[in-house]
């Protein structure tokens, strides 16, 4: 199956899915001293039973038994064989079971360790385990992948990567989501969605965890940020206990009760989880008969995430991109760059966040050290410690490629401009991880002088970006201030390219401290152009917020609306 | 067994503050004060390395209020028995902050900085808890996928009518010493911002 007829099939119909596989085959009496997925292997008739009764049901997927099968959890089970065999093998169970009506999705979860930068487990050594599980599921003849039951959106991310890095089969990512929409690692909804819809899952959903009563609220928030389509596969309720015995209290009438209010909050995929088994299906699969999903309509928006946040452009608020997380004219923090010490990156972060950033740009561009090294030391550090989304400043394509595939959101590239390097290194890196980008209207031959040249080079890489994938939503133009020192026209020229900026429906950005390079009283000459500039349609600086003058510009803008 | 090196906690900002004796609905801070403690908390938040470990041990018997474990131990509480007779198992957790975090508030009380002390303090102990509201919740999730549920409440050690030699059987059978928690002779665990606990589970029955 391809990218392209799974985006059909999810626009043509509700796709149904099966039900409980693990909590329905102990129910049914199936029992293991290891592994669910090894003992299956021994012991296949029940799995055979049960994935036949939801084809009878009315699935059109079913999912491979191998939740738990990647290499780091088998282990905890003593299994030290290789997983990718042990996928191979599972999945051939599954297709002995299905008609040839019935798509076969190999299922990917947790390994149970936290990856870095929030556990000991190495970024690169979770892709590598999933790579493993994956290849035993494509050999064994997968058509897609269901990546579920996940609450971290590291962990997600590393496993998306492990199926878009090995083939180009469709991959739909659910997490499990407590009532209040965050993952219990803290991630919300909207950074879950924002990141891994562009970093390429082609559906997105929650599964797990909670009931559909519970999951309603939480796939409406999901909807509000993608426009992929979504997926919902809630428990029967939540557990309970009676008699000292684990029930779940939703009946079938009960739980699909809700399929029409997933229908209506945007939901194309529909199955379920924990105590529900073949009736649900059946029920669930009846009701959706002649059930269009709606797709969602309007512009896409400009956003931004951290794995906690997601920072909207052009939203009810003027953005404020954090200048202080570099280290030019910094000597005291060059300093503690060059002794390895990140703690003044803590302090501006806490800083600018307090004094109202919107994002944090971080430049590690500095002689005498490993830039590279200490990108990914910084990016893995702020992921930690702020909520607020990354923009990632580097001229090396090397040191942003290493950034964003650790950064565990979306973040804004600073910057792809005309020039051929630019073009043809940093732009296909940024596209594979679906960041947003700053685009610098120069090229190889230096900074434009006039607007229209400048148009012109924009044009160039909005149509090289387009290649990609990209819309000008997913853009920041940066208007290239100048500083007026030296030449008076320079703000005009910057000025005009915002209003065209404006005109065209893209966002726009300024290195704010520019204009005023070599002048005195600076503070007043930047809060005066930010005002000029917003009046002609800034929607973002690139400042340092501790400008008091600056921030009584920026609540200016916001309250007097010059966004809108 | 499960044991996380490390944990992804957030701040418990509410929690530091309510310990700190501030309400949230009848105390104002002023903007410098609250961020001159918002950076205390955070600087003590820094020093913390969090740890978790969790387990569930069979209960072979129930009988005059007394826990009989399939590990061979015995937990003798009434207020337990009320509390977790329906289940077929208990999960036990342990959490450090580790002792960076005490040894600073320590050094900070002989400088006399007391009132950073005191914040440093109720961000160990609120970060603590914090590691076992993430531990009850993690196995919570896991144990689901087995049609298995949790207690919604945990019970520690030394309240109601929990001996404090508890500790010495949730110590042994975590194996905490592995994890560099030590408990001394009076059953108090070092580093001091640790704490144990003791949950109902029926995963070991629906397995």
């Amino acid at each position: 199956m391809t990218k392209n007829d799974f985006k059909l099939l999810c626009a043509k119909k509700t796709v149904i899915f099966d039900g409980s596989t693990g909590v329905e085959l102990i129910s049914r009496g199936m029992t293991f001293s290891r592994s669910l997925e090894t003992a299956l292997l021994k012991d296949p008739d029940k799995l055979i039973q049960l994935q036949r009764e939801y084809c009878s049901a009315g699935s059109d997927i079913i999912i491979t038994p191998t939740l738990g099968a990647n290499r780091i959890k088998m282990a905890e089970h003593g299994f030290t064989d290789s997983t990718e065999d042990l996928n191979y093998e599972l999945t051939k169970l599954s297709l002995s079971a299905v008609n040839d009506k019935t798509l076969i999705f190999g299922d990917i979860s947790s390994t149970g360790r936290f990856v870095e930068p929030f556990g000991d487990l190495e970024f690169e050594d979770a892709v590598d385990t999933y790579k493993e599980q994956v290849r035993g599921l494509i050999r064994g003849g997968v058509e897609g992948f269901l990546i579920e039951t996940i609450i971290d959106l590291q962990e997600a991310r590393a496993a998306l990567l492990a199926v878009t890095e090995s083939c180009d089969l469709p991959v739909i990512i659910c997490l499990s989501f407590d009532k209040d929409g965050t993952t219990i690692n803290g991630n919300s909804a909207e950074s879950v969605a924002v990141t891994l819809q562009s970093l390429g899952a082609d559906a997105i959903g929650c599964n797990c965890s909670t009931g559909p009563a519970e999951m309603l609220p939480v796939i409406k928030r999901i909807r509000a940020v993608t426009s992929l389509p979504l997926m919902v596969k809630p428990n029967a309720g939540l557990p309970a206990l009676r008699d000292g015995k684990t029930y779940f209290p939703m009946g079938v009438d009960e739980f699909i009760s809700f399929t029409h209010l997933f229908h209506d909050a945007g939901v194309s995929l529909i199955g379920g989880c924990c105590g529900t088994n073949p009736d649900f299906i059946a029920a669930l699969s009846e009701q959706c008969k002649g059930l269009v999903p709606i797709s969602k309509t309007g512009n896409p928006d400009s956003l931004t995430a951290s794995h906690r946040r997601v920072w909207r452009f052009c939203g009810e608020q003027f953005t404020l991109i954090g200048e202080r997380i570099n280290p030019t004219g910094k000597k005291e923090f060059q300093k503690q760059l060059r002794d390895g010490n990140l703690s003044m990156i803590q302090t501006f972060a806490a800083e600018q966040e307090n004094l109202g950033a919107s994002l944090l740009d971080v430049n590690m561009g500095l002689s005498g050290i490993d830039e590279q090294e200490m990108m990914v030391k910084s990016v893995s550090l702020l992921s930690k410690v702020s909520p607020l989304p990354l923009c990632i400043d580097s001229t090396r394509p090397e040191v942003i490629e290493k950034a964003l595939r650790i950064y565990p959101g979306r973040a804004l590239v600073n910057s792809i401009s005309g020039e051929k390097s630019r073009i043809e290194e940093t732009l296909p890196i940024a596209a594979k991880y679906g960041a947003m980008l700053i685009i610098l209207p120069l090229d190889d031959n230096g900074i434009p002088k006039t607007f229209e040249e400048r148009v012109t080079i924009i044009n160039t890489i909005i149509k090289e970006a387009a290649g990609y994938g990209y819309t000008t939503a997913d853009m920041v133009i940066d208007g290239l201030v100048m500083t007026i020192s030296s030449d008076q026209q320079a703000a005009q020229t910057t000025l005009r390219l915002i209003s065209w900026c404006k005109k065209q429906g893209i966002n726009s950005v300024c290195g704010l401290s520019n204009v005023s390079f070599g002048l005195p009283q600076r503070d007043i000459v930047n809060s005066a152009f930010l005002a000029l500039a917003a009046r002609n349609g800034l929607t973002s600086a690139i400042a340092n917020p501790s400008s008091e003058q600056l921030r009584g510009i920026i609540n200016a803008i916001n309250s007097e609306g010059c966004l809108v | 067994m499960r044991y996380f090196s490390s944990l992804p906690l957030e701040i418990p900002y509410k929690q530091i503050y309510s310990r700190l004796g501030y309400s949230q609905h009848r105390t104002s801070l002023d903007e410098k004060t609250r961020a001159t403690i918002d950076s205390a908390i955070r600087k003590g938040f820094d020093l913390c390395s969090f740890q978790g470990v969790y387990t569930t041990v069979k209960i072979t018997k129930l009988e005059n209020s007394s826990f009989h474990l399939q590990t061979g131990q015995l937990i003798r509480s009434e207020y337990l028995a009320g509390k977790l007779a329906d289940f077929s198992s208990l999960i036990l957790m342990g959490a450090t902050s580790g002792k960076a975090i005490t040894e600073e508030t320590d050094r900070l009380m002989k400088l006399g900085n007391n009132s950073t002390a005191v914040i440093y303090d109720a961000v160990g102990s609120e970060s603590t808890d914090a590691i076992l509201d993430y531990l009850q919740k993690y196995s919570a999730m896991e144990y689901a996928r087995y049609g298995a549920v949790l207690s919604k409440r945990r019970y520690s050690p030394g309240y109601g009518d929990i001996s404090l030699e508890v500790q010495k059987i949730i110590y042994d059978i975590l194996n905490l010493s592995e994890y560099g928690i030590f408990l001394n002779q009076h059953y108090q665990l070092i580093p001091e911002k640790s704490v144990l606990a003791i949950a109902g589970t029926t995963y070991h029955d629906e397995k």
